[in-house]
């Protein structure tokens, strides 16, 4: 038994779908599944797929629109071999539509700035949406707008009012980075493990200090000035969260698997309420 | 039968069962009996030896074989089996004063059908605690918005509603003001904390500061800081249904999705980090269970149980059934290993039963454990939504709403066949939300409110005819209503019964109507919303106001939980007397009321006889060695033989729960000194010195349990000792102002405004008397020539009043609340 949403209608946008057990990625757009069907890292819509998981790729992707406000990528519904991999931002819906279609795997890099392209998702971080972004995770106004500068400044272009084009953002992504996304957007899991290991040595909770993240970052990669304030914001936005200037081992492991940000803005407040 | 030469090899009984003589036999089944452990065929397999020993020796002279089969029968809980060798065995041995009880026990446990489960076994799924909660939830069938008028007169006009907001702001500039100087003044003395000693309104600010204390230090959540309660994933949508109706296992209460809900963590209470409330099981200090509870539980030899003086037979029903309602760790659980504590030379469990040690089936373990961290979930919803009649999972709900033909009935109402509870198929018992631990005092509870939520489901149309009522908008409404009146009960009639205390009293008082409204009117005229009311915590009251869970979230704690072992409230026996009835017609054990026995009790004496019958008999009081005999070796479903004494002791070290007077300090109490704190005779100061070793280093690893028995320097008035009452301080207002369905959703919108008037209304009596009009010519019905109830308090005993025997009737006999 279970309870509809208010989506019950339909999907909102095309939703992405990674099957675990087949090892697979999928689109699901209304009564049909799609899926690299020829082999060449991309989906289309020419690529419909009609195999035995259809069903339940379709079952799954319904209760994922209706358990979750966004069905963000990670996130999970009855069937636990079926991860979300986030609905395709406009432009994703448009190429999707044509000819070329989409990668068949979205990068983690752009999963991860889903959180902030949440107003209109249309693939385009505006200012506002930065700005909101942040406030949401609980920043003041003030640290907020800092914040929304720094990262429209560094990502963003003026062409595009300081919008960060999430499909863009790897022309943009400064030096001197820890590593944990490769060139090409992906989470290098050896490369993170490597720094969760360090959470492994904590005692009690799994947790670092803020200072021993810092020196766990600085013994295993060179950080630019970017990267470090990011990780700066990390600490800020954990420190909010734990009530001390700790981190623990599943936020930090959060931060690149997408369940961070949608976790801060889902604890309840003293009054029982959410951000989100 | 299997025979002797073919009991399988490596078996204990194994060479010995080639000599068929009776005393190789007899052996045998010592041996069994000392070797036992659950789980294990050592007993099958001496029985079947002994079985072909008497059929080679059927004589069986001294009947020394049939009592032996007798006693393993028994310890295999079959118990038809062991009452009919025992009592061969008591036909050869007429004055065997042991075979006789255990025949006794034997017969009792045939009735009671106790080897048998009175509730589903269902252990924790892992899966279950993470998945999204509305997986499981089925969304109830709405056609319309609950009937509201705008102009009701809980809804003031904007002047009068920005007048109580501003009042609430200045009183509460004022009473933080106060709570600083008391604070600064320090809250406590010596060795008791202050609020005791200072008369007035001084004392109840300083109780006020001490709970304010409590409400900033002592939560120690189960999670880790920023992970949502039991694991959920974030971003889930929230169902809109659940902000105005509560759900099946609690979840969606608030906007964490599991916050409350079954199956999440219990917490810690005490100020100290989480990670150090740890199982103090393996400490060496600490001295065997089974001989604390012996020296310290147990009701000593030739003494008679000492009852509570002012408190009848339905107060220690009330609490065992409201507990139900928040808390349960589940199914105990084999596997993994069980607690073995061995048993003296002299020890009774030894000496009937032939038992080396006594075993305890380990709490189950919390599926998906946090290193570093003791957590058990909690089996049913913290929230106090009347979960123990209406169930902890949508399986449950919709079963007790489904009538024989396997639909869900109509009218919202649950399934009361002749308005007696419905028999549950799947176990033989009574069915209800929550029947573990069952007796008739629980069925007697469940079954009044069962009655009661009925009732609010005929009530509920009659008073909104216009309404397109759906039977899952009467069924929602009505629970909320019922669960609303259980708690009114519970925090105005029954804790003010068993804290007689004027400021404890003012405070409990003060949560429900607010301080200004409990002291304007009596008893029976408040009300949740008045004019007058200060939208103030303290002075309008924690009901009605804003949700604020201080910064954790909801979770009752283990200490909680262990503030609940009430057990020497229980008694010997209960005796039977119908309405008009001057003496007792019948005296029952309170142990042949167990499991099965409650439905054949109810069946043949009815629910007003019953609570006519407890209303007039005091309960046990809450002091030490005043455990009923019963409860000292007592059989329940899957084990013969434990000993519920030993049980709360062990239970406590399991779970990490700290000692007595640590766990003052971690509450904010001081430390006691010497066992001369206590202030308990010669005797028990010597047997703790005896069993824990002298003060300093004996009083820091008291158990609790003992501590809190033992610990006679009560607050004045009060049923039980000051560190249970931090404990029900915390929870008491924690249970309300965490709760949205008790702060901001107390409103016309939420349960009808006939609903919050129904609310007003009630109370245990008037519960009672709607549900069983033949109380009616109880003595609780009784008036005086004003019109007023001869007993205030229905936790009270009724065949006495204020004015023939104010030491029974305190709360009235010393002016503490008007009736």
């Amino acid at each position: 038994m279970r309870t509809p949403g208010p989506r019950a209608a339909g999907l909102a946008r095309p939703l992405r779908l990674w099957h675990t057990a087949l090892a697979r990625h999928f689109v699901v757009e209304g009564d049909a599944v799609y899926a690299d069907l020829d082999g060449d890292g991309r989906i289309t819509r020419a690529d419909r797929y009609a195999g035995d998981a259809a069903p339940a790729l379709l079952a799954a992707a319904r209760e994922l629109d209706q358990l979750f406000d966004v069905p963000y990528p990670g996130a999970k519904g009855a069937d636990r071999h079926v991860v979300s991999g986030g609905r395709l931002n406009l432009r994703e819906a448009r190429a999707f539509a044509g000819a070329a279609g989409v990668p068949a795997k979205r990068s983690d890099l752009l999963a991860h700035l889903d959180f902030f392209d949440r107003r209109d998702g249309d693939g385009m971080i505006c200012l506002r949406e930065n700005y909101g972004g942040w406030r949401d995770l609980g920043y003041g106004a003030w640290k907020a707008l800092t914040l929304t500068i720094g990262s429209a400044v560094v990502f963003g272009r003026p062409g595009d009012r300081f919008a960060i084009d999430v499909e863009r953002i790897g022309e943009r992504r400064p030096r001197g980075s820890t590593g944990i996304y490769g060139a090409d957007g992906n989470v290098d899991a050896a490369r993170l493990a490597a720094f969760a290991a360090a959470f492994d040595q904590a005692p009690g909770d799994a947790a670092l200090t803020h200072d021993e993240l810092r020196a766990v970052l600085a013994s295993k990669a060179a950080l630019g000035t970017v990267p470090r304030r990011q990780f700066e914001s990390l600490c800020l936005l954990t420190e909010k969260l734990n009530g001390s200037k700790t981190v623990t081992k599943e936020q930090f492991l959060g931060l690149f698997d997408n369940s961070l940000f949608w976790t801060a803005v889902s604890l309840a407040d003293s009054a029982g309420r959410r951000r989100l | 039968m299997q025979g002797p030469d073919r009991i399988a090899s490596g078996c204990p009984v194994h060479t010995e069962v080639g000599a068929p003589r009776a005393a190789g036999l007899l052996d045998v089944a010592r041996r069994a009996l000392a070797d036992h452990t659950l789980g294990s065929a050592v007993l099958t397999a001496a029985t079947a030896a002994l079985e072909q020993g008497f059929e080679r020796d059927p004589a069986d002279p001294a009947g020394e074989l049939s009592a032996h089969l007798g006693t393993l029968y028994f310890h295999q809980q079959r118990y038809g089996d062991a009452v009919r060798h025992l009592d061969a065995a008591l036909a050869k041995r007429p004055g065997d004063e042991a075979v006789t009880a255990l025949l006794a026990r034997a017969l009792r446990n045939c009735e009671t059908r106790i080897e048998r489960a009175t509730t589903a076994l269902v252990f924790t799924d892992p899966e279950r605690i993470t998945a999204p909660p509305a997986l499981y939830l089925r969304e109830p069938e709405v056609t319309a918005p609950l009937p509201f008028d705008p102009e009701n007169p809980w809804r003031p006009s904007s002047w009068l509603g920005h007048a109580q907001q501003t009042g609430g702001w200045v009183a509460g500039v004022l009473v933080r003001g106060l709570m600083r100087l008391i604070h600064r003044t320090g809250m406590n003395d010596e060795t008791r904390s202050a609020w005791q000693r200072r008369k007035g309104l001084f004392g109840l600010l300083t109780l006020g500061a001490w709970r304010e204390w409590l409400n900033a230090h002592v939560m120690q959540d189960p999670y880790l800081p920023g992970q949502l309660t039991a694991f959920q994933q974030p971003g889930q949508t929230r169902p809109a249904w659940t902000r105005s109706m509560p759900t099946a296992n609690g979840s969606w209460r608030t906007d964490d999705p599991m916050e409350g809900a079954a199956l999440a963590r219990f917490a810690q209470q005490g100020a100290q980090p989480f990670e150090q409330f740890q199982s103090r099981l393996d400490d060496p200090r600490l001295p065997s269970p089974r001989e604390v509870a012996r020296t310290f539980i147990h009701r000593r030899p030739g003494t008679s149980q000492t009852l509570a003086p002012f408190l009848n037979k339905l107060y220690i029903a009330w609490i065992q059934f409201e507990s139900h309602d928040w808390f349960s760790h589940g199914e105990n659980v084999v596997a993994g290993g069980t607690h073995k504590i061995p048993l003296a030379a002299d020890d009774p469990i030894r000496r009937t039963h032939g038992l080396e040690f006594l075993e305890i089936k380990r709490t189950q373990p919390d599926p998906l454990p946090t290193d570093g961290r003791l957590t058990y979930p909690n089996e049913v919803t913290h929230w106090w939504d009347g979960s123990q009649v209406y169930g902890s999972d949508q399986h449950t709900e919709d079963r007790l709403r489904t009538g024989p033909d396997g639909r869900l009935l109509q009218g919202g109402r649950l399934y009361l066949p002749d308005d007696h509870l419905p028999l549950n198929p799947e176990t033989g018992a009574d069915d209800s939300g929550f029947t573990r631990n069952w007796w008739v005092g629980l069925s007697m509870f469940h079954t009044l409110f069962a009655r009661h939520h009925n009732t609010i489901c005929r009530r509920l149309p009659i008073a909104y005819p216009d309404h397109p009522w759906t039977s899952d908008q009467l069924f929602k409404t009505a629970r909320l209503i019922n669960a609303a009146v259980m708690a009114k009960i519970h925090t105005v009639e029954w804790t003010p019964a068993v804290l007689v205390n004027d400021k404890v009293t003012s405070g409990l008082f003060s949560n429900w109507w607010g301080l200004v409204e409990s002291k304007r009117k009596p008893f029976s005229a408040r009300q949740m919303r008045s004019k007058l009311e200060v939208k103030h915590p303290v002075l309008g009251g924690l009901v009605g106001g804003g949700r604020d869970n201080h910064g954790v979230r909801h979770q009752f704690s283990e200490q909680f939980v262990s503030a609940y072992r009430l057990h020497t409230g229980l008694t010997d026996h209960v005796g039977i007397r119908h309405v008009g009835d001057a003496d007792a017609r019948q005296q029952v054990s309170t142990d042949a009321t167990r499991g099965r026995g409650a439905r054949r009790i109810m069946q043949e004496h009815g629910l007003a006889n019953l609570f006519h019958s407890f209303g007039l008999e005091k309960g046990g009081a809450l002091v030490h060695n005043n455990l009923p005999d019963w409860a000292q070796d007592m059989s329940v479903d899957g084990q013969a033989v434990i000993d519920l004494a030993t049980v709360d002791i062990l239970r406590d070290r399991e779970r990490g729960v700290p000692g007595y007077n640590p766990l003052r300090e971690l509450e904010g109490l001081p430390r006691l000194e010497s066992y001369d704190d206590l202030g308990v005779d010669a005797q028990t100061k010597a047997d703790l010195e005896r069993v824990y070793g002298p003060a300093p280093e004996g009083l820091e690893i008291m158990d609790l349990q003992v501590g809190m028995l033992c610990d006679l320097n009560r607050p004045e008035g009060f049923g039980f000792d000051d560190l249970r009452f931090a404990f029900f301080l915390k929870a008491a207002s924690s249970r309300l102002d965490h709760d949205p369905m008790f702060s901001e959703n107390m409103r016309p919108e939420v349960y009808t405004q006939w609903g919050l008037g129904h609310i007003d209304a009630m109370d245990l009596r008037q519960v009672l008397l709607i549900e069983c009009p033949e109380l009616k010519d109880s003595p609780l019905a009784a008036r005086d020539e004003h019109g007023r109830y001869l007993i205030g308090n229905p936790f009270e005993p009724w065949g006495t009043t204020a004015a023939t025997h104010p030491d029974e009737h305190p709360l009235t006999a010393r002016g503490i609340e008007r009736y």
